[in-house]
Formats: C-alpha cells, structure tokens, sequence
C-alpha cells in the first residue's frame, strides 16, 4: 500500500512536470549562447531567456532573434533583424558579395551579427524566410540580468 | 468522497490525453490538404497522415513534404522534393523566370507541386531551407488509403 502511493506520486509528479514543461515550452526557454558574432551585447556562454510568443507581424528591427541556420537545418544561429519585409540594406561594400542597394522580400528578415568583422548572416546567405525565426530574446540572465530593449538600433540599418 | 473521485479520475485523464498528445504530436499529424497544386496525387480535402520523425539527411526525391512557405511565415505548402542540395535543376524556360542551370544550395531542397501548371514552388520561390521544412507524408487516409512510396518521381528531376 505505501509503494504503490509511492509509485502514484511518482507519476504524478512526473506527468505534472511533462505537462508543465510542454506548456512553459512553447512559449519560453532558457538559451545557452556560443560564439562571438554577437559580442559586445552577447558573449560566450551567456545564459538568455527567450519568447516564443510573439507573433511575426509583430517583430521589430532591432530584436535579437534565433533561428535556423539557411545553410545548416541542425544549427541555430542568433542574430539581430536589422530589416524587415519591403526594407532597403544597403553595403559599404567592403565584405558583402554586393554593393547595390537591396530590399528585404516579403516573409524574409535580414539579419546581421553585432560583432560585423566576425559574423555570418544576411551579408552573406541574404535575407531568410521568417518561418526559420523561432524566438526572440527577451533578457540575459548571466552573467548579470539585462533585459534587451530593442533601442539599440546600429547604425547601418536602413 | 465521489464527487472528488470524480474530478481526480477527470484531470487523470486529461493529463494522460494531454501527454499521449503532445508525445504523438511530435512524431506524427494528421493533415487535411486544400489547393490543386499537388494534383493529382492529392485533392481537394483529402486527409493525410505525415511524420516528423525523419531526419533532414534522409530526405529523397520524390519525398512529399510540408513546409513553411518562404512568402508567408503563417502558410504551410505541401509540394514534392525534385532536388537535394548540390543537384542541378534545369527550366525549360516557359514558365519559369529563369532558362539556365541551377544548382541546390548547401541546406535547401528544390520543391515542386504535381500540378505544375497551378502551382507555386521553387520554380517562383527557389530553393528553400531545410529549416522550414516539417514533416514528411507517409500515407492519404482519405478518400481512400494509399501509401505514398516516393517512387514517383517525376520525369523532370535531374
């Protein structure tokens, strides 16, 4: 009698967390970030939470999202959207494979790196569906708690 | 004491529902299609069963899927894989925008609907990245059951 309410609170405990676990889920999650393509506001091993939650009409430039890689479905990259659908980009030339000017087609973000010299994204694969774009990050929590305001628009944005 | 008994055997069941689902629901989905693109392997308001088991590397050719469309992060398209990464895709120029070679980038695949005069695929969009590709159709349930082998390959795939 007591191993078997043992085992039941044991499946309780378990199926409550499952479901617990599926609901929180679908709508945040916590990111353990690599690389330097991000850096300063960004670094190695920082740990950040993300949303899952809003929706792609609603993404502004500015927003540092994750997404999957265009030229490597098992890897997620991490970037922030510095134009939107019908937006102009333009390159200084020195790095991309273009100079002209370009606009973002429709469903597509272009996104870059904040660390330019050391980063893969729009300026080379170009602008990538937003059915890749899973989530937005909201705040760091380490190696200190920052929440990220989407003010910090670089200046090369168009 | 049976009122309570009540609630507990409810919320044991929608518990256990909420997990057989979410734990189904991540392996396999039942899709109900619309449009006449893929005619006519598949109608208007047939029902299908599809998988997201498979991983990306064991895609074929001939291999219907669903995805994301590139033009509309909130539409799903189902359309055929003509090519892998690194295949060459030819146009016979009539309705295409383009008339020469091409080839699959790194992480794409090239998708065609069977209905070639009313469909819009990568012969519009190009090839897309795996990343927004789904699930795989396995088999139609409805109008009537057919295992879908991807032994269909069309004629034109390179």
């Amino acid at each position: 009698m007591n191993m078997s309410k043992t085992w039941q609170r044991m499946f309780h405990t378990l199926g409550a967390a499952f479901i617990g676990y599926t609901i929180l889920d679908s709508s945040i999650q916590i990111s353990v970030f690599s690389g330097p393509s991000m850096e300063p506001t960004i670094q190695e091993n920082d740990v950040g939470l993300v949303e899952k939650l809003t929706p792609y009409k609603k993404f502004q430039r500015g927003d540092i999202v994750i997404a999957t890689s265009p030229d490597n479905p098992s890897i997620q990259i991490c970037k922030r959207i510095l134009a939107l659908e019908g937006g102009r980009i333009t390159s200084d030339g020195s790095y991309a494979l273009w100079r002209e000017k370009r606009v973002v087609p429709r469903g597509h973000v272009w996104l870059e790196g904040d660390n330019k010299d050391n980063s893969t994204d729009s300026r080379q694969f170009g602008a990538i569906p937003l059915g890749l774009v899973h989530c937005r990050l909201l705040a760091k929590i380490s190696p200190k708690v920052e929440w990220l305001a989407t003010s910090n628009i670089p200046v090369n944005s168009s």
